[in-house]
């Protein structure tokens, strides 16, 4: 046993010298003398540093903090009966939101309300209207419950749920939330997410334990558009209203869908990606892992408007990035590897692919920084 | 009971080294060699076999392959551990919250870090032998137990050791750091690959010429004669958790570096079910009394392997996951068929 052990190591050694050998640090040659266009999607403080100093090109932002504000000003609004007031677009969305907004409008199924979509270049970030969405307020998770009860009035428990916990978007959802109940009054806000991004069956017991514990009221971000219209119409034949954010779930007995228009999303990063590329070049589409509404759209949205460019051709559009920016980073790392130096673009549709990527950027040195 | 790996020599009557011995040490190395092979031939580019891929798999297998060594220790002396992906992912938090909160050194933090990795190994062990619960409760109970306490000090999100929009402290962060995991840094390979392959080799040492590791492989082997032959079965057991939570919390510790210093609650998930399966692809027995460190290793690289190959194939993430279960199955299987008296 011992002298095979011996033996397996040398072995080993051999390979992986072997593996080793060439050493050096060469990229492939014909690498493309224009820098690497890069398109993200969300951001957070290193996202926000990499825009800063030029290695992102842009990231598409939503509005979270209105979303979870609208989510449970909506629901309120429908448990006390009130006539939904007409969707006035936020005080500063564009046009083209307005547009977005009003077109959704007349779709059939539950109401759809979008909270609207920007796009944070390095050159635009410094205005107020971006650095506002780049920067907004986020609450701490570890308030759980909030409750503004004015004495003697009805208070309604609302649960919210997001699909997780660990991605910035939810803290700015969570304190959207909270915004809407402190201005509304007698509104309990109870906070419960799911420990992996997008764990589907934890959020169906959450949604079974909120039906027990007997809510007035559910806000939830579905992880998946099919999986949880089971024990989403469950709740509602409880009498527990749903108002979706974020996601979209195939159901039409819920009061209401407020969500970025994340078609758009993709559509603004594709129409950023191919102005940068001189629409020409070769891309890569990292995916997140299928199931979430939001960010196939997004990738839809992407493809639908970059196939309207015959130079722009996909080197892969058929990875996932995995559930976190880890997983993100190997599955860039194994991408980048494949095709350093043919790559001229890439998009990602989420912050945690987009921040597995950059880091995988960085290492591989296609930066044109070359900072950390 | 597998009595082959109990003694370090051969029993009476058969050779230092025979065929089937040497096909049993070199099985995952040769599987290794053809899914290689296989790649090689079936990539779309020409990118699978350079120098810049393969130092990116290594760095790939850096954190699974570390959690894999620790497992393959647990699962030689009888057990399980099912709460390295959660423990790592606490290790990483608690060295995070070290630098933010407690204004520690780097260095100080990591030490941190493994220090609470060790901690809930020796918890785990002392569950196992205090409490007599069977390994695969206890720390099944401790993997959602260690979770949920990284993201209680989390406060259910990530922890950034350094503030990335200040420059000050984002260059204060040392190199060897900052370079600890990524693919084109060091000689050959990413000094984390190095501490890997160290890792390896003192593990494999440890387990195969100490008292302390044949007491592991007799006590995995045959619990009761163990006890009746006066090993100190309880000290044995929970030095095993404790050298897998030490483990555990290395991996935390890379996956903190691996992140640019920001610890995350949710990270790792699975790691553990990773590491079981490279011990296993590296010819462990999940019965005990068997495992083999290199195995792991090589176990562990196999999965990376499958992993980049099949970006460079251009096969769909999808089929990875298919890929990967068949080759799990296939590798116990050719085990089972190598060692018919195991």
């Amino acid at each position: 046993m011992r002298f095979g052990f011996v033996r397996v190591l040398g072995v080993s050694a051999g390979l992986l010298f072997l593996a080793g050998c060439g050493g050096g640090n060469e990229a492939k040659s014909g690498a493309p003398s224009r820098p690497l266009v890069f398109i993200g999607f969300d951001a957070n403080p290193q996202l926000i540093a990499a825009l800063k100093s030029g290695d992102l090109q842009g990231v598409v932002l939503q509005h979270p903090l209105l979303m979870g504000e609208t989510g449970v000003k909506t629901l309120v609004r429908h448990l006390k009966g009130e006539a939904d007031p007409e969707p006035a677009p936020p005080a500063e969305a564009t046009k083209a939101e307005a547009k977005a907004a009003e077109s959704s409008k007349t779709a059939a199924g539950p109401r759809t309300i979008s909270t609207g979509e920007i796009l944070a270049t390095p050159e635009n970030m410094e205005t107020p209207e971006v650095a506002e969405r780049l920067n907004p307020p986020k609450a701490d998770h570890s308030v759980g419950v909030t409750a503004a009860a004015k004495p003697g009035g009805k208070v309604w428990r609302i649960m919210v749920i997001p699909k997780g916990t660990s991605h910035e978007f939810w803290k700015s959802i969570h304190a959207g939330a909270l915004k809407a109940a402190e201005e509304l009054g007698n509104v309990e806000i109870l906070w419960q997410g799911p420990t992996v991004q997008d764990d589907i069956d934890q959020q169906r017991q959450i949604i079974e334990n909120a039906v027990a514990s007997k809510v007035d009221g559910i806000v939830l971000a579905p992880a998946d558009s099919r999986a949880l219209v089971k024990p989403v119409e469950g709740a509602i034949a409880k009498g527990i209203p749903v108002v979706i954010i974020d996601s979209a779930l195939e159901s039409d007995k819920i009061v209401a869908f407020v969500a970025t228009d994340n078609h758009r999303g993709g559509e603004l990063a594709a129409k950023r990606l191919a102005e940068l590329l001189g629409e020409r070049g070769k891309i890569i589409l990292l995916r997140y892992p299928p199931g979430s509404a939001a960010t196939q759209d997004r990738e839809r949205g992407f493809m639908e408007t970059i196939s309207r460019y015959p130079n722009i051709t996909y080197l892969s559009k058929d990875q996932d990035s995995g559930p976190d920016a880890e997983s993100a980073r190997a599955a860039s790392q194994n991408l980048l590897s494949r095709h350093r130096g043919e790559v001229e673009a890439i998009f990602c549709p989420n912050e945690s692919s987009t921040q597995g990527m950059l880091g995988a950027l960085r290492e591989a040195g296609m930066l044109k920084k070359g900072s950390r | 009971m597998n009595l082959d790996a109990t003694s370090a020599r051969p029993e009476p009557g058969r050779p230092l080294l025979s065929w089937r011995r040497a096909f049993a040490a070199l099985g995952p190395i040769l599987a290794l060699a053809l899914i290689t092979l296989l790649f090689a031939v079936i990539q779309k580019g020409d990118a699978f076999l350079t120098p810049y891929n393969w130092r990116t798999i290594a760095v790939q297998t850096v954190i699974t392959g570390t959690a894999a060594l620790g497992m393959a220790i647990v699962i030689v002396a009888g057990g399980i551990d099912l709460s390295v992906g959660s423990v790592a992912a606490l290790a990483a938090v608690g060295a995070g919250l070290a630098i933010r909160d407690g204004h520690f050194g780097l260095e100080a933090a990591l030490a941190i870090g493994v220090g609470v990795g060790i901690l809930f190994g020796m918890a785990n062990g002392l569950l196992v032998v205090g409490l007599r619960v069977i390994p695969f409760i206890a720390t099944l109970g401790t993997m959602n137990i260690a979770r949920g306490l990284a993201k209680r000090w989390a406060g259910n999100t990530m922890v950034y050791a350094y503030d990335p929009n200040d420059p000050a402290a984002m260059a204060s962060v040392p190199e060897w750091f900052d370079s600890f995991l990524r693919a084109d840094a060091g000689t050959f390979f990413a000094p984390g690959v190095w501490a890997l392959l160290l890792l390896t080799a003192a593990t494999a040492v440890v387990l195969r010429l100490t008292v302390l590791g044949r007491h592991w492989i007799a006590l995995g082997s045959n619990e009761g004669a163990s006890r009746l032959s006066g090993l100190p079965v309880r000290r044995l057991k929970v030095s095993a958790y404790a050298v897998c939570g030490l483990f555990a919390g290395l991996a935390g510790v890379m996956q903190f570096a691996n992140n640019n210093a920001v610890g995350n609650p949710t990270s790792a998930v699975g790691l553990e079910l990773q590491a079981i399966a490279a011990v296993v692809i590296g010819g462990g027995s999940l019965g005990g009394g068997r495992a083999s460190i290199l195995g792991a290793l090589v176990g562990a690289l196999i999965i990376t392997v499958l992993k980049n190959g099949c970006v460079h194939a251009e096969i769909a993430s999808e089929t990875q996951d298919i890929l990967i279960g068949a080759i799990i199955i296939a590798a116990v299987a050719v085990d089972r068929w190598r060692r018919p008296g195991a």
